[in-house]
């Protein structure tokens, strides 16, 4: 059986008059059925363009300039444009991070929602908005059917959000890209929404590839966790490997940085919130050896020269470190 | 100090040729027919239909087809009857009693009679018409009917020349019936005597003169105003064209079937191209007058050898070609050289030397003070003889400086006489007396009070001989005293299609539609 | 709604009060008056002084302001020196002119400007972006005059598809009056165009970095349905003020373009009234066209809503 999605080296650039931008240095990894990836990672590392990526929908001036995507055994690379369109919203769908400017304020909510079955569908309106409206209770939106007469605006931002999620699964896609989907809410309504999104995926066999700089999200719902840096896959294994047993010194620093997480081994009194130093190097000028190099506590030979591969650390577990070289040999 | 005029001359010898030939060629055809339907380009459109309060010369082309005074123009200016068939002046100037056509109606079927004048002329002098030319008939003290047929005009002075305040062109003291009048004193519909009729007026669009088919015709063959009116068109549609380029496109396209002023630029065109389309252009030698007034109350141009250095730096050809092109005929005189005033003696201006200028300039004190000449754009030719004057006084060290005004403000500057020099242009004035009056607009008349008596001896009688030989030295004053620079007469260029028979415009620019009739 | 439009209507009348103030005195502030061009160059001092007495210039500018304003409430907006016609009777057969030209212009210049707008923002920066910007900078600063003549010069002389001159209203016949109309509504339209596209495509370009464009692509809309329904209609928002901006002044009269067709439009009797200093004409004119502006600025406001929902009376 195929993986719901494979990323096979994927490499996303951006062409601007100061030189060639590496979003996407190259990034590969996998999703399997109805499973809960979490991408990880500071802003810019390239999460929400891996995501973009996926739908070939990268901005102008970027472009995809190698490797492959596969959505359940096919190559996305190889389709045609109109092609992709019958992926876009049916088999795929996208919720976007800022509810505020991601639905359309010149349409009503039934009009966006009905409009996002029959784009797929051959249904009439009636029967596509009675579909939008049997969403929108479970995603347990209030008053839904008064709702669908209403504009974005007229919403609070954690219905707004709901509503995204309605759309994005009204056709039981088989992957759902969520770029940060809570992060421009207001926190009290974050695990709810947060909640809805993931057992209304769950009930429609729906794969999640989350991305998302929140590692307490990241700890509630993720299967597996993928961690990008400087447009590329640094560690990635299951929830459990990465929080446990986190192998790359840039992850490591990451759950540092994070306030209220129990940090596995470490049983001694709570230390003082961690700043990682230095700055995320250009993406288009990135040294030849790691790239985190430069900010890395544990740099030593080769990482300033040769760029670290994916280092095995299990049948799940890999990390891009020269820390791990000898592991991975034995 | 003759000016050489050899060139102009040869110029107008040319031009006459031309205006001869299209008439040889109009009077060859055969015999009028009646009816058809002439389509005539305005420069602008009608501004008052009520004849009474018009002033602008645009009212007069289309007026003087529906209303009539009681005398009128000859082709060569002379007095001719026309509501009044005789007339007779008191000895001394002040009582004229004159006898009017029987049998002629108004357009509403009445007849014209004396009680129509007296209330015409009573309503030409109440200040309520807000008649703007009101001073033109202030003389009359009274005007009174005798019986159905004659009328008394009673005068504060003695006015020899009364009769051109009759027949004036612009605005015309036309007799209308007091029944055209609304309760405001208003007029809504004309009602005149005249060969066509006041049918329709679309602002913007067009005013529509029909045929009145009762018209009573003066006796004699067609004489300028004068002679046989009869008109044969059944319709006139005078239609305002305020693009001259588009005027011409609008001839081209047969449009409309004649335009009344034939922009120059275009002549060199139609010239290759039009003359073969069946386009028929004419030239006729104008009375308007172009010149430049002096303050002479104002530092600088207040003293006459500043302003003989003036005249000395200017050649009027050359001022004349700058506005005209070719089409104006520059002349030192305010009498029009068709004029039968018009003598060797108003030949006589200063030609260009600049030597004598710079002479007269030291003579002057002149130490380079700024000048400032007023001008507007709203007439091209008063902004282009500005600007060729500047050039020219430059030439001889005159530092003087072109003012670009709005109409309105350069009225008013010249009626305020605060202006150094003024840039400007007069309307046709047949008679010389009329004309002369403008000196006053300079400060002539108090600055030099023999030009005055000159001109009020010239205005006290009608003896054309007494008048000719005054107006020759009022002229050679102002040859001595320069209080202006006359500069040019322009030619008025109309252009018709070649099956509009029998038209002809007048040398005071009036346009005359009776007696033409379209050969299609 | 009601409440908002009855609000508006009500504010009218001191924005009114205050035109007609400023107006009387910008015209009257300005050098010459109207006595001096009646009679020309051709009065003496005292006869001009008659003429001012008869027209009641000899006033002071209040007393002159009032009795004018105490017409003018009344609904009486005088008589026009120059032509002697009342100042309400000439608007009225010149407005519904300049109405017709600039509302045929306008439609011409929507149905031009709009897709030419949206195909430049889709191929923006690329050769034909380039090529349609070029065309609208030509409309902009082409001399409306000089466009007028030489559309005349080709369809009218050279093809004689339309009439040079004359004119026909529209409401008495409107074949014929179409195709007097069409020249100057093209010509006038393609100046309006100009402007328009621009706005569109700038507002478009803005649009489209949103993210809900690139939502409705995610949704699988083809590019079109993206752009005409998600784009455009967000864009059209600010484009329509830019709309109303133009048609309220070119409402005002399309001085340019009624001189060059010769429409009897009410741009081209204000001109001729400021020259002449046609007080009551100018003033009585000018205090119409601000109310004409007044509603055309509502109804944009009101249309808006239908752009923007977001916006609250």
């Amino acid at each position: 059986m195929y993986p719901v999605l494979k990323i096979d080296n994927l490499q996303t650039h951006f062409h601007t008059r100061t030189g060639v931008a590496k979003a996407i240095d190259v990034v590969s990894f996998e999703i399997g059925k109805g499973e809960i990836v979490c991408v990880v990672g500071e802003s810019g590392c390239g999460k929400s363009m891996t995501a973009l990526s996926v739908l070939r929908l990268v901005p102008h001036p970027g472009r995809i300039v190698g490797g492959e995507i596969w959505l359940d055994g096919e190559n996305l690379m190889a389709f045609s444009e109109s092609e992709m369109r019958a992926v876009r919203g049916d088999r795929v769908s996208m919720i976007f991070q800022e509810p505020m400017v991601s639905l359309n304020p010149a349409f009503t909510i039934g009009n966006q929602l009905i409009e996002a079955v029959r784009i797929h569908r051959r249904v009439s309106r009636t029967e596509a908005r009675e579909r939008a409206i049997a969403m929108l209770r479970r995603v347990e939106l209030p008053a839904p059917e008064a709702r669908m007469d209403a504009y974005p605006h007229e919403l609070s931002g954690g219905m707004r959000q709901r509503v995204m999620i309605a759309e994005a699964l009204l056709l039981d896609p088989a992957l759902l890209l969520a770029d940060e989907p809570t992060t421009a809410l207001d926190v009290t309504v974050q695990a709810q929404v947060l909640e809805v999104m993931v057992r209304a995926a769950r009930e429609s066999g729906t794969a999640i590839m989350m991305i998302t700089h929140n590692l307490a999200v990241v700890s509630e719902i993720a299967d597996r966790v993928v961690v990008m840096y400087a447009g590329r896959v640094v560690e990635q294994g299951t929830a459990e490997e990465i929080f446990t047993r986190p192998a790359h010194p840039y992850t490591r620093g990451l759950l540092r940085a994070i306030p209220s997480l129990p940090l596995g081994d470490d049983d001694g009194p709570r230390q003082p919130l961690y700043e990682m130093g230095g700055l995320v190097p250009s993406l288009t000028d990135l040294p030849p050896g790691c790239a985190f190099c430069p900010r890395c506590p544990e740099a030593f030979a080769p990482c300033d020269r040769e760029r670290p591969p994916g280092f095995a650390l299990g049948s799940t577990h890999a990390a891009a470190c020269w820390l791990h070289r000898q592991e991975a040999e034995r | 100090m003759m000016l050489a005029h050899a060139l102009t001359r040869a110029a107008r010898g040319l031009l006459l040729g031309l205006v001869l030939a299209t008439a040889a060629a109009a009077t060859a055809s055969a015999a009028p027919k009646v009816g058809g339907t002439l389509t005539f380009g305005l420069p602008t459109d009608l501004t008052k239909v009520d004849p009474h309060k018009s002033s602008a010369f645009v009212d007069t082309t289309i007026l003087s087809h529906v209303v009539e005074p009681l005398v009128t123009y000859s082709k060569k200016l002379e007095i001719r009857p026309l509501l009044a068939e005789s007339w007779k002046f008191s000895d001394d100037y002040k009582t004229l009693t004159m006898t009017l056509v029987a049998g002629k109606t108004f357009h509403n079927g009445r007849e014209m009679v004396a009680d129509d004048v007296v209330w015409s002329f009573k309503r030409l002098l109440d200040p309520e018409t807000k008649n703007p030319k009101r001073n033109l008939f202030e003389n009359i003290a009274d005007v009174v009917a005798l019986d159905a047929h004659t009328v008394r005009f009673d005068l504060n002075k003695s006015q020899p020349g009364f009769l051109h305040v009759l027949a004036n062109a612009n605005p015309i003291p036309a007799i209308l019936p007091k029944e055209s009048v609304d309760a405001n004193g208003e007029i809504t519909k004309l009602v005149g005597t005249g060969p066509f009729q006041f049918t329709e007026w679309k602002q913007g669009q067009y005013v529509l003169l029909k045929r009145y088919p009762q018209y009573k015709s003066p006796a004699g063959p067609k004489d300028g105003l004068a002679g046989d009116r009869t008109p044969y068109l059944d319709e006139i549609r005078m239609v305002p064209m305020t693009e001259e380029n588009v005027a011409v496109m609008a001839l081209v396209n047969k449009e409309i079937d004649v335009l009344q002023y034939f922009p120059a630029k275009y002549v060199e065109k139609y010239k290759k191209q039009y003359s073969k389309e069946g386009i028929v252009l004419t030239e006729v030698p104008g009375m308007s007058w172009y010149q430049v007034f002096f303050g002479l109350n104002q530092p600088v141009t207040s003293n006459p050898d500043f302003r003989k250095a003036v005249a000395y730096s200017l050649d009027l050809g050359t001022i004349t070609r700058a506005a005209y092109m070719e089409h104006a005929e520059a002349n030192p005189s305010v009498i029009p050289s068709q004029s039968g005033y018009y003598t060797e003696a108003h030949t006589t201006w200063p030609a260009r030397n600049l030597a004598k200028a710079k002479e007269y300039l030291k003579k002057a004190g002149y130490a380079g003070e700024k000048v400032v000449i007023d001008t507007t754009k709203n007439y091209a030719p008063m902004y282009k003889q500005a600007i060729a004057v500047q050039s020219q006084m430059a030439e001889v060290g005159i530092n003087a400086e072109v003012n670009v005004l709005e109409w309105p403000v350069l009225l008013k500057k010249l009626y305020g006489k605060d202006f150094q020099m003024l840039s400007f242009g007069i309307g046709p004035k047949p008679d010389p007396v009329d004309a002369y009056q403008y000196l006053n607009l300079t400060g002539a008349f108090e600055t030099y009070p023999e030009i005055k008596s000159l001109l009020d001896q010239a205005n006290a009688t009608d003896d054309t001989e007494k008048r000719r030989v005054l107006f020759e030295k009022i002229h050679l004053a102002t040859v001595d005293t320069v209080p202006w620079v006359e500069f040019y007469n322009y030619n008025y260029l109309n252009a018709f299609r070649d099956y509009v028979k029998g038209y002809e415009t007048l040398s005071i620019g009036v346009p005359v539609l009776w007696g033409v009739w379209l050969e299609k | 709604m009601l409440a908002y439009l009855l609000k508006r209507i009500v504010l009218m009348v001191p924005t009114l009060l205050l035109v007609a103030l400023m107006v009387f005195l910008l015209v009257h502030f300005i050098p010459g008056d109207p006595a001096i061009v009646m009679v020309g160059g051709d009065a003496t001092p005292e006869a001009l002084e008659q003429v001012r007495r008869s027209l009641g210039l000899d006033q002071p500018q209040p007393v002159q302001f009032v009795t004018w304003f105490g017409h003018v409430v009344t609904g009486d907006l005088g008589r026009s020196i120059g032509t002697g016609i009342p100042v309400f009777e000439t608007i009225c057969e010149r407005f519904p002119t300049t109405f017709v030209l600039t509302t045929l212009a306008m439609l011409f210049s929507v149905a031009l400007a709009v897709p030419s707008g949206v195909l430049a923002a889709k191929f923006r920066n690329t050769g034909k972006d380039y090529l349609f910007m070029l065309v609208s900078l030509l409309g902009v600063s082409l001399p409306g005059f000089w466009l007028g003549l030489m559309a005349l010069l080709v369809f009218s002389v050279q093809l004689g598809w339309f009439p040079s001159s004359g004119y026909v209203p529209i409401w008495q016949d409107p074949i014929a009056g179409l195709r007097y109309m069409t020249l100057p509504s093209i010509t006038l339209g393609f100046f309006m165009a100009a402007v328009v596209a621009r706005m569109t495509r700038s507002s478009m370009l803005e649009v489209m970095r949103l993210e809900y464009v690139t939502h409705a692509r995610a949704k699988g809309l083809t590019e079109w349905s993206v752009l005409l329904k998600h784009a455009l209609k967000n864009a059209f928002a600010p484009t329509l003020t830019t709309i109303g901006i133009q048609y309220g002044m070119l409402l005002g009269g399309a001085v340019v373009t009624e001189t060059v067709f010769g429409l009897p439009g009410l741009g081209r009797f204000v001109v001729t009234a400021i020259y002449s200093r046609d007080y009551p004409a100018v003033q009585g004119c000018i205090l119409f066209i601000a109310l004409v502006y007044m509603f055309v600025n509502l109804a944009v406001d009101v249309l808006y809503k239908a752009f923007d929902p977001r916006v609250k009376y």
